[in-house]
């Protein structure tokens, strides 16, 4: 495998991480290191382990029933599945916006503040700025500032997408996940994320599973290839889309197969 | 014989349509039976007044007021049990042996006759803890008999919630429970009454489980306590129906229009619920 490693402190990083679903393998032996303020995109075909290597990264991969993990992932040099981490805590610091938007059934300022209230008490002028903040982060203050009252799913999909996001970002994560957040998108919502997420490197690290190769292209940072539950390669973005080691990931991203 | 398959579909289909409409008959004649022999008892002193010269005279105040509390009784026993087991069993247990015992039990519980639950009231809450035949027991007894009911509504209620709204709030950093009391919960809460006031509206118009452990067969008074007897709408209606001789016919099927009432104003009340918040679900 060609690892190309930046130098420096790494925020996340994935040693022999394999996965196990009852008897399927669905992620084998992968190493990776994840900085801040980088945007990393993991791409691939289908069923290549894309997803569940997202949701390993803040132990939702704890609630797939008979699922295994092999391996050890370290934030900050912390092992995220030592006794005395908090997996609640664990996942505000890495949040994750899925490939469906699920808006809960509440309004829209509630849908921001829920992640916020669960943890602790909050002056009301406290969350009026976090509320602001975050959808102003997520490119859709302007959109729906008049009308925060209002149930979430009265939202368009392209709203309700940056909404998800936005619930993120008021948790105040370190660590951003993000699985095919621009699947149902029209471009012009795709390119609202997009904006969104480029902004947000600045003080965030970013793990995103793209809905196709050019937007991994557009964003990556970093580029991982991901086959069959093997990370084929991972190194800089444009490297990686244009002179790319493994013939595997060259069929790829020229349409070879996928 | 070679009839066309679209003459078979035409004769299927009068059968089923058949089937639907006669469910609706015996509904239809027993109402328009008890109300037309019945509501010519009716007066405010008939629900008001207590009865008089061995129930053939005056009204029915005590029983009516019996079941109203014993309904309540039964509320306060069978809710918080019911909801509680059903948030476990939806929420929190994994399935093994332990939770399929649970699940068989309440099954059993479900298909036990309600006249054994009177029994087991009698011997339970009357003899062996002392209640006597009392509202106390009577609603115990009642309130166990509820519980199958309240427990597999509120089950599929809290099922029926999106599972990815649990997965989103795991995600949000929130704990289980969190998740229960801030999303789950509220989202379930009209398919848990809705089966609440069922379950209650059985219990209400239910004899058996009431005779040997509350239900006085005359007690022109209201009842002091929960340790006190009570008469109750299901079982007057049994005795002046079939222990009182020379009973009028109208108070028989007056009361029995009382007690259907009472029993259909909840059903109204739960499909009300239901069709108030079906309207404003966003899922």
């Amino acid at each position: 495998m060609n690892n190309t490693v930046t130098p420096g402190k790494a925020k996340l990083v994935l040693n022999d991480v394999s996965f196990y679903y009852g008897d399927q393998p669905a992620l084998k032996q992968i190493n990776l290191r994840i900085h801040a303020n980088e945007i990393v995109a993991i791409f691939g075909p289908a069923m290549s382990g894309k997803s569940t290597l997202l949701r390993i990264l803040n132990r939702l991969s704890d609630l797939a029933e008979e699922g295994r993990l092999e391996g050890e992932v370290l934030l900050d040099g912390k092992n995220i599945h030592d006794p005395d981490v908090s997996v609640i805590q664990l996942r505000t610091r890495v949040g994750i916006v899925f490939a469906v938007p699920v808006p809960l059934p509440l309004s829209i300022r509630e849908n921001v503040t829920y992640g916020p209230l669960l943890r602790r008490g909050r002056s009301k002028g406290e969350l009026d700025d976090l509320v602001e903040s975050s959808l102003t982060a997520a490119a859709l203050w302007d959109e729906v500032k008049d009308r925060l009252p209002e149930p979430a799913t009265a939202l368009s999909g392209g709203q309700q997408q940056r909404l998800c996001l936005a619930r993120v970002l008021a948790l105040e994560p370190e660590v951003i996940l993000l699985d095919e957040p621009c699947s149902g998108l029209d471009p012009i919502s795709t390119m609202k994320v997009e904006e969104a997420l480029l902004a947000l490197k600045e003080s965030h690290s970013i793990v995103i599973v793209p809905h196709n190769v050019q937007q991994a292209s557009r964003i990556g940072d970093k580029a991982a290839f991901l086959l069959m539950g093997e990370l084929v390669e991972y190194g800089v973005a444009e490297q990686i889309f244009t002179r790319p080691k493994d013939p595997r990931t060259d069929d790829y991203i020229t349409g070879r197969f996928g | 014989m070679n009839v066309s398959r679209y003459t078979m579909q035409k004769v299927a289909f009068a059968i089923i349509t058949t089937a639907a409409i006669s469910v609706v008959i015996p509904l239809v004649l027993v109402i328009g039976y008890i109300v037309a022999q019945g509501i010519g008892a009716l007066s405010w002193e008939f629900i008001s007044a207590i009865p008089r010269n061995g129930m053939r005279e005056g009204g029915i105040y005590p029983a009516l007021v019996g079941t109203l509390w014993l309904t309540i009784g039964t509320a306060v026993t069978s809710i918080p049990l019911g909801v509680g087991a059903a948030i476990y069993l939806a929420e929190y247990a994994a399935d093994s042996w332990f939770t399929r015992t649970i699940r068989l039990a309440i099954i059993n519980l479900a298909g036990v006759p309600s006249v054994v639950y009177g029994l087991f009231g009698l011997g339970l809450f009357v003899i062996f803890l002392r209640f006597g035949m009392s509202i106390l027991a009577g609603s115990l007894t009642l309130g166990i008999m509820t519980l199958p009911v309240i427990i597999s509504t509120t089950e599929q209620a809290l099922v029926a919630v999106p599972q990815s709204f649990r997965v989103v709030n795991a995600s949000l950093g929130g704990t289980t429970w969190q998740g229960i009391r801030k999303v789950i919960l509220p989202q379930a809460l009209p398919g848990i009454m809705t089966g609440v006031i069922l379950g209650l509206e059985r219990a209400a118009g239910e004899t058996a489980p009431i005779l040997f452990t509350v239900a006085a067969f005359f007690l022109p008074r209201l009842p002091h306590s929960v340790f006190d007897q009570t008469m109750a709408l299901p079982y007057h209606l049994f005795v002046i129906s079939t222990q009182v001789p020379g009973m009028p016919i109208r108070i028989q099927y007056g009361t029995a229009l009382v007690l259907m009432a009472f029993v259909l104003t909840m059903n109204l009340l739960a499909t009300l619920i239901r069709r108030h918040y079906r309207r404003r679900r966003q899922w």
